[in-house]
């Protein structure tokens, strides 16, 4: 369980900070999420009840906003508790604006796949049984923002490195993923060693650049990344595994066009310096090239239709790899709102092409009034093995009850 | 044989009278709609609105937002941001509107959750506008000749003179088939409208009331337009407007709109 004084001394120590001028907005939600495991033995995939409360309080052209979740987490333990997620400060101008704390920073617009969306990692501990939003990490970072009409120039710090959370198992065992069903199971002839984070130094620390255009019918942006894997990559010794973090430059560019119903998206992105796993164990340094392609349509009558297409592809590439030359997905999302917005239908598919494995949500959510939205829906598992496959016994029924205020 | 070259002729010259004065009715209802369409009302203006959408049984939702917009030319850009209801609140819109008809809208949706911008396409205007009763289409500011107009009377509604205008969209996206709209001479604004759909039937109707001067311009602060069909209302409130308020052309840009608030 995470309960920290310090978090909760940190929010009151905030809050005692705030001018009693200041335009002070609170919101939140109360949010239940069950999830029941279609097969045999049943088993909750999921189940957590949140609250999350957000303050914005601003003075002036300064702002600082906060979010704090309250979570019990029936089937994770270890997540239960309450912990600081943003807390940032903010000041604007006309032509500059800056924001230092912890804060989740998106760059890119793919949906569930990640080209240039590299500086909050994720947290994977409940894999697919958590909003994609939610997945995302804040990062200490100061950002900065230089706006010059339809120019915008980004500059990203991060003085302290932030790793992405894989809920990994060992075999044979025993560790505080036991109960997770979304573990990710690694051999346990091989003793794990831990991940030594990179030493709090300024030569540590994380930079991004990021120039973009928002013009009319056109939407481009570049944008050039020095960071470190967020997932430690695997390397193998006599000893056993030892992860190690490292060092991964990314130059990357997305863009988006309207052309009538449609908004065709494009993303790519090199990865300098990434290291992928070949059939002896050893890990080799590539350069990887990761692409999206993909198209909304909004044909109307409140109709939604979303697909992209998305591919990794190694260069330098040798049969001796794990991964393929191309490792490619694919998914199609089609949502309907019926009722004047109140009943949403959707479906969202990720297809695999390489491991041939398949993931589907089919969701339904109605609102019962303007604070209270109750969602229900099936998680549909397919595939031997790969990112989808290996949860092919997970497949399960959920429900989401939430109440903003 | 002479008499009926006569009444030839004479049927011709009603005939052509007719055709004559036909044509002058619909170039005045054009002249009168291009009188409507350039009201003034301001460079700019900022205001809050209140919609309230009301199903048949009385259950009401509420949402609130806070308006921008700006004029450049017979171009505009607007800004809104959502107040309630809770799960919506900050959700910033962002629309770069064209008078030229051929060119699409260009649209951004600013999610607070994500703090990130998203361009939207800018056609699928037939779709309500937040479950209210009104289209995108209808929140938009239609150009004159996309419709053709006649004036089929003029008339008093609660004493005050109206021209009645009959508009019949030219092509066919519109949702309508023809739009009746009672038009005040005084303020050139609608004080009631009736939307037909493509069978011919009454869609909707809009009332305005409330109309008054602010800052010189005349604004109509009660709007209730309903669903004659499914028997469901949506009733829009304006309040705190000011017009001509010196709005920077930096507030209607992307990166404004991602810091999530009007600065």
């Amino acid at each position: 369980m995470k309960f920290s004084l310090r978090v909760m001394l940190q929010v009151i120590g905030c809050f005692s900070l705030i001018p009693a001028d200041a335009d002070v907005d609170i919101k939140g939600y109360l949010d239940t999420y069950q999830s029941i495991g279609l097969r045999e033995p049943h088993r909750f995939m999921g189940s957590r009840t949140r609250i999350r409360l957000e303050g914005d309080f601003s003075l002036g052209d300064a702002w600082a906003f906060g979010s704090i979740n309250a979570v019990y987490n029936h089937v994770l333990e270890q997540e239960t508790g309450i912990n600081l997620r943003e807390a940032y400060v903010g000041w604007a101008a006309d032509c500059f604006d800056l924001k230092a704390g912890n804060q989740i920073i998106i760059w890119g617009h793919s949906e569930g796949l990640y080209v240039t969306d590299n500086i909050s990692p994720k947290d994977y501990s409940e894999a697919l049984a958590r909003d994609f939003d939610d997945m995302r990490i804040p990062v200490t970072a100061f950002r900065g923002r230089v706006l010059l009409g339809m120019f915008t120039g980004e500059f990203v710090w991060l003085p302290v490195f932030t790793p992405a959370v894989v809920p990994y198992r060992q075999k044979g065992i025993s560790g505080d993923q036991d109960e997770n069903p979304w573990a990710i199971p690694i051999d346990a002839a091989l003793p794990a060693g831990k991940s030594p984070l990179p030493a709090k130094k300024l030569e540590n620390s994380e930079i991004g650049v990021k120039l973009s255009l928002s013009a009319s019918a056109l939407d481009i942006a570049f944008s050039g990344l020095y960071t470190w894997d967020d997932i430690p990559v695997m390397h193998l010794s006599d000893a056993g595994i030892y992860p190690r973090y490292h060092r991964l430059a990314i130059w990357g560019i997305d863009a988006g066009i309207p052309i009538g119903i449609m908004v065709i998206r494009c993303e790519a992105a090199l990865r300098l310096n990434d290291f992928f796993a070949t059939r002896s164990g050893e890990q080799k340094s590539k350069t990887g090239v990761v692409g999206l392609a993909a198209l909304d349509l909004s044909p109307g009558n409140d109709w939604n239709l979303s697909m992209q297409v998305h591919d990794t592809y190694i260069t330098e590439y040798n049969s001796s790899f794990v991964a393929p030359h191309h490792d490619a997905y694919a998914t199609l999302r089609i949502s309907k709102e019926l009722f004047r917005n109140t009943l949403t239908l959707s479906s969202m598919l990720f297809y695999g092409f390489d491991k041939n494995d398949s993931y589907c949500r089919i969701s339904s959510k109605y609102a019962l009034n303007d604070a209270i939205s109750i969602s229900a829906g099936v998680d549909l598992f397919d595939g031997k093995n790969g990112t989808f496959g290996q949860y092919a016994q997970n497949d399960a029924g959920f429900i989401e009850c939430r109440y903003d205020f | 044989m002479y008499q009926f070259h006569n009444i030839t002729a004479i049927a011709l010259a009603i005939l052509f009278t007719a055709t004559i004065s036909s044509l002058q009715a619909e170039e005045s209802a054009r002249d009168i709609m291009v009188r409507i369409d350039e009201r003034p009302n301001g460079n700019d203006r900022v205001m809050s609105m209140t919609m309230k959408l009301v199903g048949k049984n009385g259950k009401e939702r509420v949402r609130e937002m806070r308006l921008y917009s700006k004029d450049y030319g017979k171009d505009g850009k607007s800004l809104f941001y959502f107040d309630k209801p809770a799960d919506v609140k900050g959700t910033g819109f962002l629309a770069w509107e064209y008078d030229d008809q051929t060119k699409d809208d260009d649209r951004w949706l600013y999610l607070p959750a994500l703090k990130q911008s998203k361009r939207i396409s800018g056609s699928s205007k037939k779709d309500s506008f937040m479950g209210s009763d009104m289209s995108y289409d209808d929140m938009g500011d239609r150009s004159v000749d996309e419709d053709t107009h006649k004036l089929l009377r003029e008339e008093s509604v609660e004493g005050n003179e109206c021209w009645v205008i009959e508009s019949i969209p030219k092509g066919r996206d519109s949702e309508y088939s023809r739009m009746v709209r009672w038009f005040r001479k005084d303020a050139l604004l609608s004080v009631k409208e009736e939307f037909y759909d493509k069978k011919g039937a009454l869609l909707k109707t809009l009332r305005q009331s409330n109309i008054s001067r602010v800052g010189g311009y005349w604004v109509a602060h009660t709007m209730v337009v309903e669903n004659v069909q499914d028997k469901h209302k949506t009733v829009l409130e304006l309040f705190d407007i000011a017009f001509d308020t010196g709005l920077k052309d930096d507030l209607f840009r992307v990166s404004t709109l991602e810091r999530g608030r009007p600065q």
